[in-house]
């Protein structure tokens, strides 16, 4: 019996099929909650964003273009969702969050806790393309299209967050030194 | 090529944590819960929904609400599963709130409890829970405890949609046009709040760190003020999604209290310190500052579009859009909550008195005048004995 396509089993959602609505959503949630983890720092915010994204998503399965892959269609979802939040909890959402990365990254090797406190600490539009170029494997062309971005300028935020996460790691080394 | 960077991202990135099995099975069923209903399913229930429909639209603003959620439902009433309140939770019709005259609601929550009076007869004398909200009309109920939130018909306790949550909801509201709820659950991390529709679907979170009170809604229903757990004074659009800080104003740094007026755009903000601030949201943020109540937890209650009370302290302090200065009548006791008659006549207030009993009482509104009148006490609507913290007045 061969695994169903993402096409197959949006249409059969759209008919009413919740086995294969539930199909979809196993396929995709770890990916969705792991993007909205990475992009809001916090696995609280992180569960509801991915829920909501998918609420989101399945509510409007009836206008999703089939032709079209479903998976950059739910991340471009949870990434917009993450931002809005983002935006309206600014000044919460710091060292707050780092500390509660610490808590969850403890079992982590040192130099990855670092890292991803490191990508924490980007700014969230840098955030963003390095979680999904690096977190999701997504092309720089694919990115571009998901966040509705000129190629250029997702290949420009990536430079930009590669150097300053190289920076800190320098800064980082230099202290220790 | 990748650079060794890069492949330590992806390894980091890749190896995160997963979700919590919890987590993921309240998503799924939430999930399933928001698919679209099947082309001959939709047709059936669409036909069921006509005289709702003709509900909402008595609720005068609900189509410009349906219209910009993408024409689905969100109705007042229940999810389209019925069933019958389990036995022992219907509302029990036991002598306790007494009903203000003319009102078809009026309740309490207080230390976890609630109560109710209705028109209908249906009644809550101390019901454990954490939330109750009223719909317009009195219809519906949204009960809030450490599983969730339900809603029970007023009338006859059938039972609605049950939306359960994370935490234990605290506080909810409902819009003015009955299609939304929004409500706050004290989670791990901090007090959340949510945005949903009127059948118990398509919640939001709106923010993660929120005050524990109910937010207030405009009268038109898309939009609702909260202070966030900072202090800042937010407003959030339920058409766009958009949630923007207002400016401070008038040394309001750490707002303590907010209510919309039953018309237009203006909100009146409040903080410990006795500062009152009254902003046109639909006017650039435009702001007044107004002679300060007293210091205290304040309570806003409005009277009329242009006319409110707050109460702080053991004075209330009434208002007039336009004019300067303030009437202040003192009132038996600290004030612990505060809520208006729908015409503004008349308030009721939970007072607490030096034993620490709190009573609630209906009075007549103060008068506007230069001189203070002492407090009109009609009656007493309701003994709650020795209940800390604030009390959460409705009346319709």
């Amino acid at each position: 019996m061969h695994a169903q396509s993402d096409a197959e089993l949006v249409g059969r959602a759209r008919e009413g099929s919740r086995d294969a609505a539930a199909e979809l959503f196993a396929r995709h949630w770890p990916d969705a909650w792991r993007v909205a983890r990475a992009v809001t720092g916090r696995r609280d915010m992180a569960d509801d964003v991915a829920q909501d994204a998918f609420e989101r998503a399945f509510a409007a399965l009836g206008r999703f273009d089939r032709r079209r892959p479903f998976a950059p269609w739910l991340h471009r979802i949870v990434v917009n969702r993450s931002l809005d939040l983002i935006r309206s909890e600014r000044r919460l959402v710091g060292p707050d969050a780092l500390e509660r990365l610490e808590g969850e990254w403890r079992d982590r090797s040192g130099e990855d806790r670092q890292l991803l406190e490191a990508v924490v600490g980007l700014s969230p539009q840098r955030r963003v393309v390095i979680v999904l170029r690096y977190g999701l494997g997504h092309s720089p062309a694919a990115i571009a299209e998901l966040l509705e971005l000129p190629v250029g300028t997702v290949h420009s935020r990536l430079a930009r967050a590669l150097d300053e996460l190289r920076e800190r790691e320098r800064e980082r080394d230099a202290g220790r030194a | 090529m990748p650079d060794e960077l890069e492949n330590r991202l992806e390894r980091a990135l890749r190896d995160a944590p997963p979700p919590a099995a919890d987590t993921t099975e309240r998503a799924l069923r939430a999930a399933l819960d928001a698919l679209p209903a099947a082309a001959g399913v939709h047709r059936r229930r669409r036909r069921l929904l006509v005289p709702a429909v003709a509900c909402a639209v008595a609720f005068v603003f609900g189509g410009v609400t349906l219209a910009a959620t993408g024409g689905r439902l969100p109705l007042v009433g229940p999810a389209p599963r019925h069933h019958r309140a389990p036995p022992g939770s219907e509302p029990v019709s036991t002598p306790g709130a007494v009903l203000p005259r003319g009102a078809i609601a009026f309740s309490a929550v207080a230390a976890g409890r609630a109560w109710l009076a209705t028109s209908s007869g249906a009644a809550l004398h101390g019901r454990p829970l954490s939330a109750l909200a009223i719909s317009p009309g009195a219809v519906w109920m949204v009960e809030g405890g450490p599983s969730g939130l339900r809603a029970v018909g007023v009338p006859d306790g059938r039972s609605g949609f049950t939306r359960p949550v994370r935490g234990t909801a605290l506080a909810a509201a409902w819009a003015p046009a009955g299609i939304r709820i929004a409500y706050v659950v004290r989670a791990p991390g901090g007090d959340r709040l949510y945005d949903m529709f009127g059948n118990g679907t398509h919640a939001v979170l709106v923010a993660a760190h929120a005050l524990p009170q109910a937010p207030s809604w405009r009268w038109d229903s898309q939009a609702f003020a909260y202070i966030r757990a900072d202090g800042a004074v937010m407003i959030h659009n339920v058409i766009d999604g958009a949630t923007s800080p207002l400016p401070s104003g008038c040394g309001l740094h750490h707002a303590a209290a907010v209510a919309f007026a039953p018309y237009g755009g203006l909100l009146a903000i409040a903080d410990h310190a006795g500062r009152v601030r009254l902003v046109d949201t639909l006017r650039h943020g435009h702001g007044t500052c107004v002679a300060g109540a007293g210091p205290g937890q304040p309570k806003i209650a409005w009277l009329a579009p242009r006319e409110l009370v707050v109460g702080t302290g053991a004075t209330i302090t009434r208002y007039v859009v336009g004019l300067a200065g303030a009437d202040v009548t003192t009132v038996p006791g600290r004030v612990a909550g505060i809520a208006a008659s729908p015409g503004g006549r008349r308030i009721a207030l939970a007072v607490r008195d030096a034993s620490g009993e709190v009573h609630v009482i209906e009075a007549r509104t103060p008068r506007f005048s230069e001189a203070s009148h002492p407090l009109q006490v009609y009656r007493v609507l309701l003994d709650l004995g020795r209940v800390a913290g604030p009390v959460a007045l409705t009346w319709q």
